[in-house]
């Protein structure tokens, strides 16, 4: 080897080779020099409460049996007042359906891709720019996206259907003394016109059931498994930070026991029903009563948020219409 | 078109193309264009696999093509001798290359049969000299790692101090065709660079050193490709000018111009016309290769064989090492490692297991991990479950299809969500439930068994009635994602012990 490196240090060590070794070096010390976080330096962004559209709907709450899920997603929003009330000419629309588990749609742990696809195909309609589905998932997302069959059904009803970005998760400013205070959420739940909620009914070990409120999880970052400390008070923060336009309870196939996750055929049930309201606490009480025979006030998620004023969980006060097609 | 430029448009597109399937062995994998049956194209797969058909199959074709063509694959194809070229090609700026007369037996064959010997008495050393894996490790552990990681870092910058129309278009492309959407974290990925790095290094000394010396699957090519049909001939050039000696880079050339045939890699040095003193162009065909002795060659033939020094050194590292191997089997370790579903048990899996990596790749969620040294020494970059990092998805099968000698079984998912791999336990000193009394059953709404392996059960604690969680061990299939997504900070709530 010294044989070997002499005649490469000596022999062969023209002043052209040292030229080349020193460019080289230089080269590599410029490079290490310029780091990338300097050239693009990160700004701490904080994200405001989103502001909800003041919309006068028809109904409080409609809720429609049937069996052609296109159908009864159509007929609910009809009901309500139309697309065009919640949907103007040019709008940004982020669609958040619950993917959170890979499981396929007959297994009921996730909401039904026609469902989704239907209301993506309505919004453009209505005359949206852009329609965005995402949802933060809990097992690996590009299983979750494919298996639950919604990446498919958004592609070819014309939405954008994406995984979460690192980067685009701000934390979260409420303004408010909240237990909340500077959790990471998505921006891009924030930053857009119309917010529609589109969670599907299940059980759940901790808050019993998981509807509109809950599925909002799916908008927060970081590490999501403290929110399970005190829920009930973080779920209602959440919702009182997001405030979605339209909830829309998937409840065509409604899971019974083993939730959130399941996996066993025998605990699905066939409901049979769509559920749509402005307001997250009223349908979540309103699906909670009548799907589970749960009183909405036994749900701890449900009644903090109706005492923070987020909604009304008086299911006889309000102005509901069923219907069967 | 010349030959020498036909090999290298050949060489560039192998190394690309196999580079490329190595960067896409990942999550939505396609069964047919798939890095694993460019593993088994080594002959080395096969008797590690003991003789798995498929990987019989296509060895049999890289065995086809070499008595045909002679060590074609070393040449144009292997992609670590592409690189060990590129690499030689910038030594060579500095320094020039003299070849000795070559010795026709090497070490490389009896390191093959030595390698083959051990493997039969059960300590299987070809994962630490097979070039496709090593090659396949230095690529996955530091090039792709490092490349996917740094460019989402960047992204990750970028995007942040608000992101362009372009810019975002640019990376929404990017993600979803090029990296992954991920960090990705390997342990002991230095340790395997090390290994990478050392027959490079090695070229200092030589060109292909690696090869001329060492590397099993070249001596495995080499002992075939002696009856190979295509042969070099130069027969009619009788000058001593040892110009083709030294453009050889496999030193297979001798003084007189003949040549050593299963030391050659095809590479086509000798044939460029343009080097020689004499414009004399020597070529490869088909025809009968006619030994050309030249009359005045008086030197003494050297002698062949394995001289009496070498037979005891060899016999000195052979037993020892199969001392080491018998001494293992004795030991019996008690270890503490969760191994991914499909393997039997630890001593198939350390007699199968090539430690190419594919399975740490693959991962979904980055959660297989090599082990160094918790399986003992024959257990080396095994694969191991880490719950810190990641855990095992419920319907997922990954890791056995894309393990090159089923170490790791190809499973359906049907089979996979019923083996049981550990076992969870919680602990009630650090699981918040148990501890404080603050209800959290992350872990049970987790679980992916569709009967719950973690139960919920009301108890008194701090003189509260509180739901916490308890687990029922017959159910559990130990895929530690309880483990995984549990909030508590250091020690976990519930942790997953191997069986």
């Amino acid at each position: 080897m010294i044989k070997n490196l002499n005649e490469l240090f000596s022999k062969r060590y023209s002043r052209k080779n040292f030229l080349k070794i020193l460019s080289f070096g230089l080269f590599a010390l410029l490079l290490s020099t310029i780091k990338t976080k300097k050239l693009f330096a990160k700004t701490t962004k904080q994200l405001e409460p989103r502001n909800k559209r003041n919309i006068k709907t028809n109904y409080d709450l409609v809720s429609v049996e049937g069996d052609n899920v296109e159908a009864m997603t159509k007929k609910v929003i009809y009901e309500l007042g139309g697309i065009e009330k919640f949907i103007k000419k040019g709008d940004i629309v982020v669609v958040k359906p619950n993917i959170g588990w890979n499981r396929e749609p007959e297994y009921a742990a996730t909401t039904n891709p026609i469902l989704i696809a239907t209301v993506v195909k309505l919004c453009l309609q209505a005359g949206a720019k852009k329609v965005k589905v995402f949802d933060n998932t809990c097992n690996e997302e590009k299983m979750c996206y494919k298996n639950s069959g919604i990446a498919k059904a958004v592609k070819d009803a014309g939405g954008d259907i994406y995984f979460t970005d690192s980067w685009k998760y701000y934390s979260a400013n409420f303004k408010t003394d909240a237990q909340m205070q500077d959790f990471p959420i998505y921006s891009d739940a924030v930053n857009c016109d119309c917010f529609i909620n589109i969670p599907i009914a299940k059980t759940h070990g901790h808050t019993k059931l998981t509807l509109s409120i809950k599925n909002l999880m799916g908008v927060c970052g970081g590490n999501r498994s403290t929110m399970h400390w005190n829920i009930d008070k973080k779920l209602a923060e959440v919702l009182s930070f997001i405030k979605p336009d339209l909830n829309i309870i998937d409840a065509y196939r409604i899971l019974l026991r083993n939730g959130p996750r399941g996996g066993n055929l025998e605990d699905v049930k066939k409901a049979s029903t769509i559920i749509a309201s402005t307001d997250a606490v009223l349908a979540d009480a309103y699906a909670s009563k009548t799907l589970y025979n749960i009183s909405p006030e036994n749900i701890g998620h449900i009644k903090e948020s109706a005492s923070m004023g987020l909604g009304s969980m008086n299911i006889n006060k309000a102005k509901i219409k069923t219907l069967k097609i | 078109m010349k030959i020498k430029t036909l090999k290298i448009v050949v060489q560039s597109v192998a190394f690309i193309s196999i580079c490329l399937l190595f960067w896409y062995l990942r999550y939505p994998i396609n069964n047919f264009f798939n890095a694993i049956l460019f593993f088994q194209l080594s002959p080395i797969i096969s008797i590690v696999s003991n003789f798995l058909s498929i990987a019989v199959i296509f060895a049999t074709l890289l065995i086809i093509i070499t008595l045909i063509f002679g060590r074609v694959f070393c040449g144009w194809i292997c992609p670590y001798g592409t690189l060990m070229d590129i690499v030689s090609f910038f030594i060579g700026i500095f320094k020039k290359n003299k070849e000795n007369q070559p010795k026709k037996i090497k070490f490389k064959y009896f390191f093959l049969i030595l390698l083959v010997i051990l493997t039969a008495f059960g300590l299987q050393l070809f994962w630490l000299f097979e070039p496709i894996t090593i090659f396949a490790r230095g690529f996955y552990f530091t090039f792709y790692s490092i490349a996917n990681n740094l460019s989402n870092d960047f992204f990750y910058n970028l995007m942040s101090n608000g992101p362009g129309k372009i810019t975002e278009g640019i990376y929404q492309i990017t993600k979803s065709t090029i990296i992954e959407n991920r960090e990705l974290y390997f342990n002991h990925s230095l340790s395997m660079l090390v290994i990478f790095i050392i027959p490079l290094l090695l070229l200092l000394f030589r060109r292909r050193f690696w090869c001329r010396y060492i590397c099993p699957l070249g001596s495995f090519l080499a002992i075939i490709s002696t009856k190979s049909l295509l042969t070099r001939q130069s027969n009619e050039c009788l000058t001593k000018c040892g110009q083709c000696k030294n453009l050889c880079r496999m030193n297979a050339i001798k003084d007189n111009n003949t040549y050593i045939k299963q030391e050659c890699i095809l590479c086509m040095d000798c044939v460029q016309e343009t080097k020689c003193v004499n414009k004399y162009k020597s070529k490869f065909s088909f025809t009968k290769h006619i030994i050309c002795n030249l009359p005045n060659d008086n030197k003494p033939q050297q002698k062949s064989g394995i001289s009496r020094k070498d037979f005891l050194s060899w016999l000195i590292v052979s037993l020892g090492l199969i001392s080491l191997a018998v001494k293992n089997k004795f030991i019996n370790k008690k270890t503490n490692i969760i191994r991914p579903p499909g393997i039997l048990n630890e001593k198939d899996l350390k007699l199968k297991c090539i430690r190419c990596g594919n399975c740490i790749k693959a991962c979904v969620t980055n959660g297989l991990q090599p082990v160094l040294l918790e399986a003992g020494l024959d257990g080396i970059w095994t694969p191991k479950l880490d719950a810190k990092i990641g855990y095992c998805e419920y319907e997922c099968t990954l890791c056995g299809h894309v393990c090159p000698t089923q170490a790791i079984k190809k499973l359906t998912v049907e089979e996979k969500m019923k083996i049981k791999i550990g076992i969870a336990k919680i602990q009630k000193d650090t699981c918040i439930s148990w501890k404080e009394g603050l209800e959290c059953l992350v872990c049970e709404e987790h679980c992916p068994i569709p009967s719950k392996a973690i139960k919920v059960k009301k108890e008194n604690i701090n003189g509260d009635l509180v739901k916490v969680p308890y687990i029922n061990e017959d159910l559990c299939i130990g895929c530690s994602i309880c483990q995984n997504k549990c909030p508590v900070d250091g020690k976990k709530g519930i942790i997953v012990e191997s069986l």
